[in-house]
C-alpha cells in the first residue's frame, strides 16, 4: 500500500496556515464532552495534556513514573533550537528547516519539518511566560549557544539542563490544569493495551503498577507520547523505564511502525565499566571542540595513558579525517571508536573505551579555561569513574541515545488509525535518518503545545463524544488477554532472570543491527532473536505476583515487546539496503566512510504492518518529495 | 568488596516492616549503588526470594526518583550526589550498609524503599506554576531579565523533586522543595503577578498535606543532591511577608 | 486570621515573640542588680508595665505556638530511621521543646523565687539556676540566628554570619549570668 501523509498543498510557509483553516473546530461547549487520553508525561505529552486540558477537554494522563515531572526529557542537556535569530548570524525559518532537513539525510517529510521551524519560535516564548530561566547575557536578552550540525547560534539553553527546565515548565502547566480539573493524573499506571472500537481507537488498558490491576479506560481519541525505544539495546542513555511497549502493542493492534531502523548513536557517553553496567551516561559533545581522541597504537597495550609515547599513540580521527579531525559528525566519529576497540586496541575495563585528551588543550589555554568550559562535566566523570580528567584523559565510547523511527503518523500527528495519535520521539515524524542536537526538545513541545490541539479538534469534530464506555466488549476482551499474558508470564517460573535476557538482545542488538550493520550480521541477527524470545518465554524467573507492586514483571513485560520489536527493527534495516544518516549498511559508504544514501531505490518512509508473531511483516512505502530542496550528499566539509 | 546490608522490607503501606539482612558479595567499586542492589536483588530471584523494590529511573542525578537512606543520609554520605550516582567506591570492604526509605507522615511507604511522594505534586498543583496560556504569549525578548535574576532562578529551579529535604529534615517539612518553586518564580518579573497568592497557598498545601513546619535545622540543605541554598526558604518567607502586608 | 493558621505566619510569631524575650534576656543582664558592674536602665513606670505586658503577651503566644508546632512536627515524622546521621543542624537546634518547656519552667520558678519567702538552700537553688540557664542557653543558641532567616533577612552571605553571631550572643549570656549565679553562690557560701 501506498501512504499518503496528507500533506497540505501550497507553497511550504503556507502549509500550516492553510492546513489550520481546513481543520475543523470543535465549540468550547462541546470541547468538554471529549475525552483525551494522554499516555507519557515527558515532554510531548506533558504540553500536550496540559494544552488540551486548557483548551477545555477532559484529559486522563497516564505515565508510569511516580509523577509526571519525571519523564526521560528531563534528563537533555543541551538545549533547544529555534529560528529566531537573536543573534543576528543569518538564521530564518527556511535555514531551520533545511539544517534539520540534511541532518536527517533527506528522509523525512519536508512539509513536516518546516511547520517544526515555524513553530520553534512560539516555543521559545511560551516556555519564557511560563517562567523557564533560559540563560541571558547581561543585558537580560536571552542567550545563544551553537551546536552541531549548524552553522548559526540558535540553540537556548538553561545551564546543562534545558530538558529539565522545559519539562518542569510543562509540568506546571499541567500541574495548573490538574488543579483546575480539566486533567486527572494516574501516575504508575503502565499502558498494556490499545482499544479500538469499530476501527476507531477508544481506549487503553493499563496495569496500575502499585495494586496490579488491570483495567481500562475509554476516551474519544489517545495521543501517545511514549518515547523512544533505544533501551532494546538494553545499554543506552535512556532511563531504566524507558520502552517500546505502548507503541509496540498499538503496532500490534494495527498502527503502522515507521522506519524502526533509524536510531541513534551518541559518540561521547562515559564507558561501560563492567558486566554490572545498567545504563550508559552521556557527556556533552561539546568535549570534542577541545579533546584529542586516541587509543594505543598496539593490541592489548595496558600502560597507563601517561606511560604510553606519543610515538605510539593513534589519533585515528585525526589521522583518518585529517579535514575534520575530532569533530568528524556524530555517527563517523561513533563507527571509527567502535572500529579501534573491534581491533583490540580500545581502553579502560573491557577494552570498549577511547581517550578524549585535553593534556594538549590545557597546555594551550590553561587549566581554569577549561575548568570553565567543562567544569561541571569534569564532575560528573570524576563522580562516575572516580577518575581526574584534568590529570588523565577521559574514556569514553558511543552509546544509543534516540530513537528517530516510531509510528507512523500523517502531518496531522494522527496514525494510521484513526483517533490515535502520536507525538513526541514516539512517533518518527521529523527527524527522518539522523537527528540533530537540541532538536528533540523542540519536536516534543512542538507537537504538544502547537500542533495537536489544532488537529485533534478535527478528529473530534468528525466523532460523537462519549460512544463508548469500557463496558464494551472491546474493553472486556483487552481486559482478559492483559490478564492472560502477565499470568502467562509469572507462571513460566525459569531460572534466568529478565536483566539475563535484555542483557543478551542488547548484546546482539548492538553487534549486529548497532552502529555499522551489514546484511550478513542482520541475517545472523533475525536468525537468534526468535530463539531468545523463545528461551525467554520457557525460561525467564519472574519471582512475587501480579496483585502487587512487581518491578520484575513490569520489567518482563516491557523486553517481552523487545524482543518482539528488535526483530522488527533488524527486518526494516536489512530491507533499507542502503546508508543513511544514523544507518548504516557497510555496504554502502563512501570512499571517506561516510553514510552513501540511494534516492533512486529508498527515498520513502518504510513503514510495518503487524502480521502476527513470527510472520513477516507487511512494507507500505510513504514516498518522499522534495520540492522545495534538492536532496544533496550529507556533508559536513 | 563484600558489604553486609540491612534493608528496609514492607510488604505493602498497612504492613509492618523491618530491617532485614542481606549480604552483597563480589561488588566492584565501579558499581553505581543502584547496581550494586540490582547484583542483589538477581541474587535473591534466582534463590526464588523477592528482589528488594526501589524507585529509580534516569540513574543520571536529574530525575529524582531515586530516593533511600543510606546509613542515616538520604541519597548517601557523598555530597550533592543522588542514589543513582553514587558509585560503590566510596564505601569499604567490609562494611555495614542500613538503606531505609524515606520517612515523613506524607510519604507512605507503598513497599520496600518504595514511597508516594504524589504530596509534593499537590503542593506544585495548588499555586506552583505562572497561570500562562498556550500560545498569545509576548516575544520572548519582550521582557529582559537581568543575567543575575535568571541565574538566580535557575539556582532554585533546579530542585529535582525528590524529597531528601523531606526526609532529611526532623519535622518531616517540604520547606525547601516549597521554597524552591517560590523563589524560582518570584525571582522572574513573569512570575512575581502571582507571587502573593503562590507563597500562601503552596505554604497551607504544604500544611495540608500532613509536612511539618520549618525549623531551621538546614539538614534540608546539607542533604539536597542538588545544593539548593536555604537562603530559598528566607526568600519564601519574606514573600509571604510581603504578601501579608500587601507589599509589591 | 489565617496569619496565625499558615506555617510561615506562625513561625514568625514565635520568632519575633522568642527575639523579644531574647532582647529582655540581654537588658536583664546588663541591668541585673547582682551585676557587679550594672548599667543603670532608666526607670520609667508606664514603660516598665508596657514592658511586663510585652513580654507576658510574648511569653504566652511563644509558648502556645511554640507547643502546637512542636505537635506537628512529631505528627510529620511518625517513624524514625534506624540510623540517622546529624548533618548540619545541633543538639540545641534537635532540642527547642525540651529546652523550651525547661526555660519554661525556670522563669516560672525564677520569677517565684524572687516573688515569694526564699527557700532551699544554697547548693539547691544554684543547681536550679545553672541547669534552667543551660536551658535557656540551648534555647537561644538556636533561637537567635533562626529569628533572622524566619523574618526572610537573610541571604547566601549572611547565613553564616548570622548563625555564628546568633550563637556567639547565647554563650556570652550564658557565661555572664552564670557567673552571676556562681558568683552570688560562692559570695553566700563564704559568708
Amino acid at each position: 500500500m501506498i501512504l499518503d501523509g496528507k500533506c497540505p498543498s501550497g507553497p511550504l510557509h503556507e502549509k500550516w496556515d492553510r492546513r489550520k483553516q481546513e481543520l475543523r473546530l470543535v465549540g468550547p461547549v462541546n470541547k468538554r464532552q471529549y475525552k483525551i487520553i494522554v499516555v507519557g508525561a515527558g515532554l510531548a505529552g506533558a504540553s500536550a495534556a496540559a494544552t488540551l486540558g486548557e483548551l477545555g477537554c477532559n484529559v486522563e494522563a497516564f505515565c508510569y513514573q511516580d509523577s509526571p515531572r519525571r519523564g526521560h526529557s528531563i534528563a537533555a542537556q543541551g538545549g533547544i533550537n529555534a529560528a529566531k535569530n537573536y543573534p543576528n548570524d543569518g538564521d530564518s525559518i527556511f535555514r531551520l528547516f533545511y539544517d534539520t532537513l540534511k541532518g536527517g539525510d533527506f528522509r523525512a517529510r519536508e512539509a513536516n519539518v518546516y511547520r517544526l521551524s515555524m513553530v520553534s519560535n512560539n516555543i521559545i516564548d511560551q516556555c519564557v511566560a511560563q517562567g523557564v530561566p533560559f540563560a541571558r547575557d547581561y543585558a537580560g536578552y536571552l542567550d545563544n549557544r551553537s551546536f552541531g550540525g549548524a552553522q548559526v547560534s540558535r540553540t537556548f539553553y538553561a545551564r546543562g539542563q534545558t530538558g529539565q527546565q522545559l519539562l518542569l515548565g510543562a509540568y506546571s502547566a499541567l500541574m495548573r490544569q490538574v488543579r483546575s480539573g480539566t486533567v486527572t493524573i494516574h501516575p504508575r499506571m503502565e499502558m498494556l493495551d490499545l482499544v479500538i472500537v469499530d476501527g476507531d481507537a477508544k481506549g487503553i488498558t493499563v496495569r496500575d503498577l502499585v495494586s496490579g490491576d488491570i483495567k481500562c479506560h475509554a476516551a474519544d481519541a489517545v495521543c501517545l507520547c511514549t518515547g523512544g525505544y533505544a533501551n532494546v539495546f538494553h545499554l543506552s542513555t535512556n532511563a531504566m523505564g524507558s520502552n517500546v511497549t505502548a507503541a509496540f502493542r498499538a503496532y500490534k493492534k494495527g498502527a503502522l511502525f515507521a522506519n524502526p531502523c533509524f536510531t541513534q548513536i551518541h559518540p561521547t557517553c562515559i564507558p561501560v565499566s563492567g558486566e554490572h553496567q545498567s545504563k550508559l551516561t552521556l557527556m556533552s559533545e561539546s568535549l570534542r571542540n577541545d579533546g584529542r581522541v586516541w587509543v594505543p597504537k598496539n593490541k592489548g597495550d595496558k600502560r597507563l595513558p601517561s606511560e604510553i609515547p606519543e610515538a605510539e599513540r593513534d589519533y585515528y580521527l585525526e589521522r583518518k579525517y585529517p579535514g575534520f579531525g575530532n569533530l568528524t559528525p556524530r555517527d563517523i566519529a561513533s563507527r571509527a571508536a567502535k572500529d579501534v576497540c573491534d581491533e583490540g586496541r580500545g581502553v579502560g575495563p573491557g577494552g570498549y573505551g577511547v581517550y578524549l585528551d585535553f593534556e594538549d588543550a590545557i597546555g594551550r589555554l590553561g587549566e581554569n579555561t577549561i575548568r570553565e568550559r567543562y567544569g561541571n562535566l569534569f564532575e560528573m566523570y570524576e563522580r562516575i569513574t572516580g577518575e581526574d580528567a584534568y590529570k588523565r584523559p577521559m574514556r569514553i565510547y558511543p552509546a544509543p541515545h534516540y530513537a528517530m523511527g516510531g509510528l507512523w503518523v500523517d502531518y496531522n500527528l494522527q496514525s494510521n488509525i484513526p483517533g490515535l495519535f502520536v507525538l513526541g520521539e514516539a512517533n518518527f515524524s521529523d527527524h527522518g535518518a539522523n537527528r540533530l542536537g537540541a532538536s528533540a526538545l523542540m519536536q516534543g513541545l512542538a507537537d504538544g503545545y502547537f500542533i495537536i490541539p489544532y488537529t485533534i479538534s478535527d478528529y473530534l469534530a468528525r466523532t460523537k463524544p462519549g460512544v463508548v464506555n469500557t463496558g464494551h466488549a472491546e474493553f472486556r476482551r483487552s481486559i482478559e488477554d492483559m490478564n492472560a499474558s502477565v499470568k502467562k508470564l509469572l507462571s513460566i517460573n525459569g531460572r534466568r532472570t529478565v536483566n539475563e535476557f535484555h542483557r543478551e538482545l542488547g548484546r546482539i542488538m548492538w553487534d549486529y543491527v548497532g552502529m555499522s550493520r551489514s546484511e550478513d550480521g542482520l541475517k545472523k541477527a533475525l536468525s537468534i532473536i526468535p530463539g531468545l524470545r523463545a528461551e525467554f518465554m520457557e525460561d525467564v524467573k519472574i519471582p512475587g505476583s501480579g496483585m502487587d507492586l512487581n518491578q520484575e514483571l513490569e520489567k518482563a513485560g516491557r523486553v517481552a515487546d523487545f524482543l518482539e520489536f528488535a526483530e522488527l527493527m533488524a527486518q526494516d534495516a536489512l530491507h533499507r539496503n542502503e546508508s543513511c544518516g544514523g544507518h548504516f549498511r557497510v555496504e554502502h559508504q563512501m570512499p571517506d566512510g561516510e553514510a552513501k544514501r540511494d534516492d533512486e531505490n529508498f527515498r520513502y518512509v518504510a513503514a510495518w504492518e503487524f502480521k502476527g508473531i513470527n510472520k513477516e511483516p507487511g512494507l507500505h512505502k510513504e514516498p518522499l518529495s522534495f520540492e522545495n530542496v534538492k536532496p544533496a550528499v550529507r556533508s559536513y566539509k | 568488596m563484600n558489604l553486609n546490608l540491612f534493608v528496609w522490607r514492607q510488604k505493602r503501606t498497612d504492613e509492618k516492616g523491618a530491617m532485614e539482612r542481606y549480604e552483597a558479595k563480589d561488588i566492584s567499586p565501579e558499581m553505581s549503588f543502584l547496581e550494586m542492589l540490582d547484583m542483589v536483588n538477581e541474587g535473591l530471584i534466582k534463590k526464588g526470594m523477592e528482589p528488594i523494590a526501589f524507585d529509580h529511573d534516569c540513574r543520571e542525578g536529574i530525575c529524582g526518583m531515586c530516593s533511600q537512606v543510606i546509613n542515616g543520609i538520604p541519597h548517601g554520605p557523598k555530597e550533592k550526589t543522588t542514589t543513582c550516582q553514587l558509585h560503590m567506591r566510596n564505601f569499604r570492604d567490609g562494611d555495614t550498609i542500613y538503606i531505609e526509605p524515606f520517612r515523613a507522615k506524607a510519604f507512605p511507604v507503598i513497599k520496600d524503599l518504595i514511597i508516594d511522594r504524589s504530596a509534593l505534586d499537590r503542593i506544585i498543583q495548588a499555586g506552583g506554576y505562572i497561570s500562562a496560556h498556550t500560545g498569545g504569549v509576548p516575544d520572548a525578548n519582550a521582557v529582559l531579565i537581568p543575567k543575575e535574576d535568571a541565574e538566580t532562578a535557575m539556582d532554585a529551579a533546579e530542585c529535582i523533586g525528590c524529597g531528601a529535604c523531606v526526609a532529611a529534615c526532623p519535622n518531616g517539612s517540604a520547606m525547601l522543595f516549597t521554597a524552591a518553586k517560590v523563589s524560582h518564580l518570584a525571582v522572574l518579573p513573569q512570575g512575581k503577578i502571582e507571587a502573593a497568592r503562590r507563597v500562601c497557598v503552596m505554604t497551607e498545601e504544604m500544611l495540608n498535606e500532613g509536612f511539618g513546619n520549618c525549623g531551621n535545622h538546614y539538614e534540608c540543605r546539607a542533604a539536597c543532591p542538588k545544593g539548593i541554598e536555604v537562603k530559598f526558604i528566607a526568600k519564601l518567607n519574606r514573600e509571604y511577608i510581603k504578601a501579608q502586608i500587601g507589599m509589591k | 486570621m489565617r496569619f496565625f493558621r499558615d506555617t510561615v505566619g506562625r513561625k514568625i510569631v514565635i520568632a519575633v515573640t522568642g527575639q523579644i524575650m531574647a532582647g529582655f534576656v540581654i537588658l536583664h543582664l546588663i541591668g541585673n542588680p547582682l551585676n557587679p558592674y550594672p548599667v543603670k536602665l532608666p526607670d520609667i513606670g508606664f514603660l516598665k508595665q508596657l514592658s511586663r505586658v510585652i513580654l507576658l503577651l510574648s511569653f504566652i503566644f511563644h509558648a502556645l505556638f511554640g507547643v502546637q508546632v512542636a505537635v506537628e512536627n512529631r505528627a510529620a515524622k511518625p517513624q524514625t530511621y534506624v540510623v540517622k546521621k546529624r548533618l548540619r543542624t545541633n543538639f540545641a537546634a534537635e532540642n527547642m521543646r525540651w529546652s523550651g518547656v525547661l526555660t519554661a519552667a525556670f522563669i516560672i520558678y525564677h520569677l517565684l523565687w524572687f516573688s515569694l519567702p526564699k527557700a532551699g538552700s544554697g547548693y539547691a537553688v544554684t543547681a536550679v539556676y545553672s541547669g534552667g540557664l543551660t536551658a535557656l542557653f540551648l534555647h537561644l543558641y538556636h533561637g537567635i540566628a533562626s529569628f533572622f532567616q524566619t523574618i526572610g533577612c537573610n541571604s547566601e552571605r549572611t547565613i553564616p554570619v548570622v548563625e555564628r553571631a546568633g550563637k556567639g550572643t547565647a554563650v556570652i549570656l550564658f557565661a555572664g549570668y552564670i557567673f552571676i549565679v556562681l558568683l552570688s553562690f560562692i559570695q553566700e557560701t563564704l559568708r
